[in-house]
């Protein structure tokens, strides 16, 4: 109840020094505004200003099409990472500088080089590519890394307990997988998959710097171009909420439960 | 005497690394014996185990389930090797799955037999240990005397012919550990073939056929239980249960 009344002191003083400040009424007026929201948000023929919902699809739309592939990708990723066989020593490491270059490349540099780079490379194929094809290239690119992270930390984190348990009852190696220790790694899985996805459904605003087309960053620079009002970035960031944060809290949903989980059927004594 | 044993094992040699822990073992099991490993922590007791349930590969010796090496990648060996069932320490159920699907996962996918004879036997099995009610539940919402009772039932309904149990009442609350030796002391009593390491020497001696103590990868001392346990002739033997006695009282 104290800590509640304190946060609410706090949010209530902060909101007071924007509140109070001298620029209070301009920033309201340029940032703020519901008129411009309005404009913004259902778009404005007369001045032919695209609405934002609209080009707002086009991000969700991309997004949804990379997570599926992105899925697919980090899975031979993970698994060339995970492998121990001579054999695979060569794809091992290239998928070890795969996964270093993308998780330390920034996204906009990969933009920046796929949407201006690619075109000036004349290889038939790769050089006409559309925004759409570029944009899947950029996202599965970078987060084809951070997922097959996920699947292989998921893929850990079964403790070595339940396969030798699977070993016992006489269930082959194929079996342990496919009825113990990969529907385990699933679960566990889950909630970092989700986090993954909501900063990737962001990132699709980076996109728009290279591709030549109306997403949610061009409309939103279109907007302000024409009415001198910053409020169209605030509208583009109330549409990212209005998906991100329900995804967050799904994640933190599944973190929970998975967590009863993993507390369950074995305790903490190596077998 | 003249039956040949159920268990054989000769000459066996388990090495970590540079570190021998199990160096020379010989060891003869019939059916119906009830065969306790006693020893420090640390002697081997749960390295031999894993050996007899091919969890470990020997660097040498033999061990031989109804005649057969289970060292043989063939037919037979695999047949072998699914009849000896191992319960662990820790339980190690499938946290994913009910009571009922812990229990049926290696009849219907090893034994192939129906969903409808696994299930049935499976229910029978529970019913005789009392977890009759429990059947539908996630390990998680089960004490840890029921979880390892469960874990019983799955290595029991793969029907083996011989059933290892490595230390399965040393993770448990003192007031549980009542319930899974019973359940023990029931196999027994109906004939059941058991290798167990244990700690629980009164038990020891209330069920065993046999006690063997191992120490350092070696069996020092073994025979009845009130020989090995009451009028133990190795000095490490005595040192052990001395300690053993004290720490108990
Ligand atoms: N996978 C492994 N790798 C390396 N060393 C191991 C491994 N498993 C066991 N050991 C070592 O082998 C020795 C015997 O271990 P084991 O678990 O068989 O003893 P134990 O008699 O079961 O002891 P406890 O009473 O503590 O269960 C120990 O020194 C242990 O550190
Ligand atoms: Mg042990």
């Amino acid at each position: 109840m104290l800590s509640l009344a304190s946060v609410f002191l706090l949010v209530f003083g902060i909101a007071l020094v924007f509140l109070l400040s001298p620029g209070a009424r301009s920033f309201g007026h340029f940032f703020l505004s519901p008129h411009f929201f309005r404009l913004a948000f259902f778009g404005d023929a007369s001045e032919s200003v695209p609405p934002m919902w609209q080009a707002f699809l086009k991000n969700v739309g991309l997004c949804l099409v990379a997570e599926v592939l992105v899925l697919f990708w980090a899975l031979p990723v993970a698994l060339l990472r995970m492998s121990k066989s001579a054999l695979l020593a060569g794809p091992r490491l290239l998928a070890t500088i795969y996964v270093d270059l993308a998780r330390g490349l920034p996204l906009i540099l990969v933009v920046l080089a796929v949407y201006f780079g690619f075109p000036q490379l004349e290889i038939p194929f790769i050089s006409n590519g559309t925004w759409f094809e570029y944009g899947l290239f950029c996202l599965v690119f970078c987060y084809g890394a951070y997922v097959s992270e996920v699947y292989r930390a998921g893929v850990v984190a079964v403790p070595y307990a339940q396969t030798l348990a699977g070993q016992a009852i006489g269930l082959t190696k194929v079996q342990i997988l496919r009825y113990v220790t990969v529907p385990q790694a699933l679960r566990i899985v889950i909630a970092p998959l989700i986090n993954d996805f909501v900063s990737l459904q962001k990132d699709t605003a980076i996109i728009g710097i290279g591709a030549g087309v109306i997403e949610i960053l061009k409309a939103a620079q279109i907007n302000q171009g024409v009415y001198f009002n910053d409020t169209s970035y605030a509208t583009a960031g109330l549409l990212f909420l209005a998906i991100c944060v329900p995804l967050t809290r799904l994640a933190e949903h599944f973190q929970a439960r998975d967590q009863q989980l993993r507390l369950a059927g074995s305790i903490g004594v190596p077998a | 005497m003249s039956e040949s044993p159920l268990l054989k094992v000769n000459g066996l040699i388990k090495k970590f690394g540079e570190r021998t822990v199990l160096d020379g073992i010989d060891l003869e099991v019939s059916s119906h014996e009830v065969v306790c490993l006693i020893g420090a922590s640390g002697s081997g007791k749960s390295t031999l185990l894993r050996c007899l349930n091919t969890l470990e590969v020997p660097d040498a010796g033999t061990i031989e389930l109804l005649g057969v090496d289970l060292a043989d990648d063939d037919v037979r060996g695999e047949l072998v090797r699914r009849q000896v069932g191992m319960v662990f320490q820790a339980f190690n159920l499938f946290p994913h799955r009910s009571v009922l699907d812990n229990v049926t996962l290696g009849p219907r996918r090893v034994l192939h037999q129906s969903k409808a004879t696994a299930v049935s036997a499976a229910l029978d099995l529970l019913e005789r240990f009392g977890l009759g009610e429990k059947a539908a539940e996630y390990p998680d919402r089960l004490s840890g005397g029921q979880q390892q009772r469960v874990a019983i039932v799955r290595a029991l309904a793969m029907e083996p012919r011989l059933l290892l149990l490595d230390e399965i009442t040393s993770a448990l609350d003192p007031e549980l550990v009542g319930e899974v030796l019973d359940v023990v002391r029931e196999l027994a009593t109906s004939g059941m073939t058991m290798v167990l390491a244990t700690h629980e020497m009164e038990f020891a001696r209330d069920v065993a056929t046999s006690v063997v103590f191992l120490a350092e990868g070696r069996i020092v001392e073994s025979g009845p239980p009130e020989a090995v346990l009451h009028e133990p002739r190795d000095e490490r033997t005595k040192v052990f249960l001395r300690r053993y006695l004290e720490g108990a009282g």
